[in-house]
């Protein structure tokens, strides 16, 4: 059997799903979208239902490519998905419009059951649901419940199991309108409302094949029948019935909107004209904070479990090609995928939290001013926020903006904001031509470098996004009506298994291809030709023979192996492309080998000029690179010029594979992903060729 | 009037929507032609809009806010 959630957005809908089916549920795929279908396990009496949670919407006339799913699911009787079972989910209070949405798909003839959620707060609120009379009224059972405090539930799962057994058909009342027999002689179907919907749909109507869809659309243009009016008169009349139901029930008692809820309470303080924006600031700082800093700790402890487990497999696995490709390619590449966990995990259980508690779409609502300039709306605060920590979640996070244009503005501009990947190649240049002092006593010049180029990444993103604004064309107009759900504390078990659903998305779905990437990666910088690599391990066979501890010898010994491997002839052949940048063939392996993840750039260095530096004291390096002078003009190497460049292209290339590897999940193709990579390579080339080229010319 | 002249406290009966796709969405939250509204609050810069009906609240922004005819209720 197969049951659909069907429900607004804020009903609290998911939070039934997860109450019913806990960890029993998957993250998967509706053929075609980039959305997302959870599906999970329920137990009846006679067997296991599996039960869908569709996207929340608040008619059956979709707005977004996530509202379109549930047409397709409902209105077409031939769909995969298409339910023996529909449980409405709807909040008691918010009846009258719920009741849009659900009188809609009782006229689509699915057996129903109505689940109004909330009846806790609707009775604290002394809303009177009348519930008996709802079920006679609409001819479906109503089943009071809250999931939230799990009221309600041992109910509905009885009327669940009753309906698995056919026990009680379910017969809606016929749908009538005029016109309605031209229409079912074209579509064949005897459901008079999915007549009207697939008329008034016919573009995207699934259910018909194309000879059927343009019969409709004839007769359409006959009829006069404009989709928005019918659309429109469709609700209206709707709206009208419940309101004329529930006007009969509470003859004379008129409702008024001033009665001071908690909500409004509350938004006199965070929407405060004056207090309102620097709360939210702080909110984001933490939320910043949290991704930035937090996240180090168990970072740290994952890279430190993996290079344990690779120290583990060395003892074990003899030396030679084996080992080398399970501890520097396997090892290293799952480390490389897990070490963005906490920081995935992090700001989708924050943003959970702010979520469930309605304070969200406040920041949206204090923010859309700002945003909309560049044409974005307050909903991309937080993503384009939290592309400063790591670009991952926050490409992720994108998912929240319902428009497809948006959506995919932020996700094409999020890689120029600068991620904390990009501080040990910040410090490590920086450094080298910033000296170590305080400006007017106050600020140190390194720190405001690093300010600068932060906000450099940051103009760069709102242009671009304005361009794209300009560029992009997609069907869909844009929409920021937006509703503001009522303050409520977080439900806990949504939040941890949103942390979890995410993690596993990134981990599985993302993971194959960066693992991919990395083993790539390491035959390229570990492999080269065949003559090349057999002089550099002869000249050597006495080190690696020796069991003698011999940093400096084994250090020269990576450095000539990194040196001739392919990445090493790569880097060669890129030099002249990279030549105008004031980059050579040694900077070119390191950008190489860094399209894993940008901090590699500063290991790649260090092992191309033998120095033993890591990511958190990379001094030893920076003197290095700094003597390093050209065998043929025996000028400086790494002249500001050349580091000034060199940092420009740090700031704004797609370096990282990771981040790619998430574009193609979120956008369900390679098209983005490949867009972005070349738009972002061109952009970064280009700066930097300017940057250099004006400083060699008039800056020495 | 529209619904982005009321100021904030002040309540007024839909009477018509002039944009047939806006009218659509805003419907769909609750506001239908013949409820009251009440703008509750205006964002910290000015836009958008905090509107409120017996069941729901909803942020609009004030150009869009400008397509709905209110008649202000005293």
């Amino acid at each position: 059997m197969k049951i659909c959630l069907v429900g607004n957005p804020n009903s609290g809908k998911t939070t039934l799903f997860n109450l019913l089916t806990g960890l029993n549920q998957k993250v998967g795929n509706y053929s075609g979208v980039t959305v997302d279908k959870h599906v999970g396990k329920l137990k009846l009496k006679n067997g296991v239902a599996e039960i869908i949670d569709l996207p929340g919407t608040n008619s059956i006339y979709p707005k977004s490519i996530d509202e379109s799913i549930v047409l397709r699911t409902l209105v077409n009787t031939q769909s995969d998905n298409y339910p023996d079972l529909v449980v409405l989910v709807m909040s008691a209070t918010q009846i009258r419009r719920s009741l849009i949405l659900v009188s809609q798909v009782i006229d689509l003839g699915l057996p129903v059951i109505v689940a109004m959620n909330m009846i806790d707060e609707a009775r604290n609120n002394k809303v009177n649901v009348h519930s008996d009379e709802l079920a006679k009224h609409l001819g479906v059972p109503v089943c009071l419940i809250s999931a939230r405090r799990k009221i309600g539930i041992k109910d509905l799962l009885k009327l669940i199991d009753r309906q698995s057994v056919g026990a009680q058909p379910i017969k809606p009342n016929p749908y009538e309108f005029e016109h309605g027999d031209e229409i079912a002689k074209i579509t064949g179907d005897e459901n008079g409302y999915r007549n009207l919907v697939n008329l008034i749909l016919a573009e995207q109507s699934t259910a018909l094949d194309a000879a059927k869809r343009i019969h409709l659309l004839e007769l359409r243009d006959k009829l006069n029948v404009a989709p928005t009016t019918a659309m429109g008169k469709d609700i209206n009349d709707r709206f009208r019935t419940t309101n004329e139901f529930y006007a009969t029930l509470e003859k004379g008692k008129t409702e008024q909107v001033t009665t001071l809820t908690n909500t409004q309470k509350i938004d006199r303080v965070l929407t405060h004209k004056y207090f309102g924006l620097p709360i939210a600031f702080f909110v984001m700082y933490l939320l910043f904070q949290a991704i930035f800093s937090f996240a180090e700790y168990p970072m740290a402890w994952l890279e430190g479990g993996f290079s344990w487990l690779g120290q583990l497999i060395t003892g074990i696995v003899p030396d030679g090609m084996v080992q080398d490709l399970l501890v520097n390619g396997i090892v290293a590449g799952l480390s490389g995928v897990l070490v963005f966990i906490p920081q995935i995990a992090i700001l989708f259980g924050l943003l959970a939290i702010l979520e469930g508690t309605g304070y969200l779409s406040r920041i949206s609502f204090m923010l859309d001013r700002v945003m909309r300039k560049f044409g974005l709306s307050g909903k991309s605060v937080v993503p384009m926020m939290s592309g400063f920590a790591c670009a991952i979640p926050a490409v992720m996070s994108t998912r929240n903006i319902k428009n497809t244009k948006e959506r995919l503005i932020n996700i094409m501009v999020i890689p120029l904001l600068s991620c904390s990947a990009r501080l040990p190649v910040y410090i490590l240049l920086i450094g080298m031509f910033i000296p170590q002092k305080k400006l007017w006593g106050l600020f140190n010049a390194q720190g405001l470098t690093m300010m600068a180029f932060y906000l450099a990444g940051l103009i760069l993103a709102v242009l671009i996004a304005g361009i794209l604004h300009r560029i992009l064309k997609v069907e869909e107009r844009p929409v920021f009506v937006m509703e503001l759900p009522r303050y409520r504390f977080p439900q806990w078990r949504n939040v941890l298994l949103t942390m979890y659903q995410k993690a596993k998305i990134f981990t599985v779905e993302a993971g194959k291809i960066i693992l991919f990437i990395s083993i790539i990666l390491w035959v390229l910088a570990s492999y080269g030709p065949k003559q090349d690599m057999q002089a550099v391990n002869e000249k050597y066979e006495q080190l690696l023979a020796n069991d003698i501890e011999q940093p400096d010898e084994l250090r020269a010994y990576e450095q000539e192996k990194l040196v001739n491997s392919y990445a090493g002839h790569i880097g060669k052949a890129i030099e002249p492309a990279i030549k105008p940048l004031g980059y050579d063939w040694k900077i070119g392996i390191a950008l190489l080998t860094s399209f894993a993840a940008r901090e590699v750039f500063v290991g790649t260095m260090a092992t191309i000029y033998s120095v033993d530096a890591s990511e958190d004291d990379p001094s030893s390096l920076r003197e290095r690179l700094l003597a390093e002078k050209n065998p043929t003009t025996g000028e400086k190497v790494y002249s500001f010029a050349t580091v000034f460049s060199l940092l420009i292209f740090f700031a704004f290339a797609m370096q990282c594979m990771s981040t790619l590897a998430i574009v193609k999940r979120e956008t369900k193709s390679w098209k983005w992903p490949i867009i972005q990579l070349v738009y972002l390579t061109v952009l970064a080339y280009g700066l930097s060729f300017i940057a250099y080229q004006l400083l060699i010319r008039f800056a020495q | 009037m529209t619904a982005s002249e009321l100021t904030p406290g002040e309540e007024g009966k839909i009477v018509e929507f002039q944009d047939e796709h806006l009218a659509i969405l805003l419907n769909e939250l609750g506001l239908f032609v013949g409820e009251v509204i009440q703008l509750t609050t205006r964002a910290p810069l000015g836009d958008p809009i905090c509107i409120q009906t017996r069941e729901t609240m909803v942020s609009i922004r004030t150009v869009d806010a400008s397509q709905i005819i209110v008649k202000k209720l005293a």
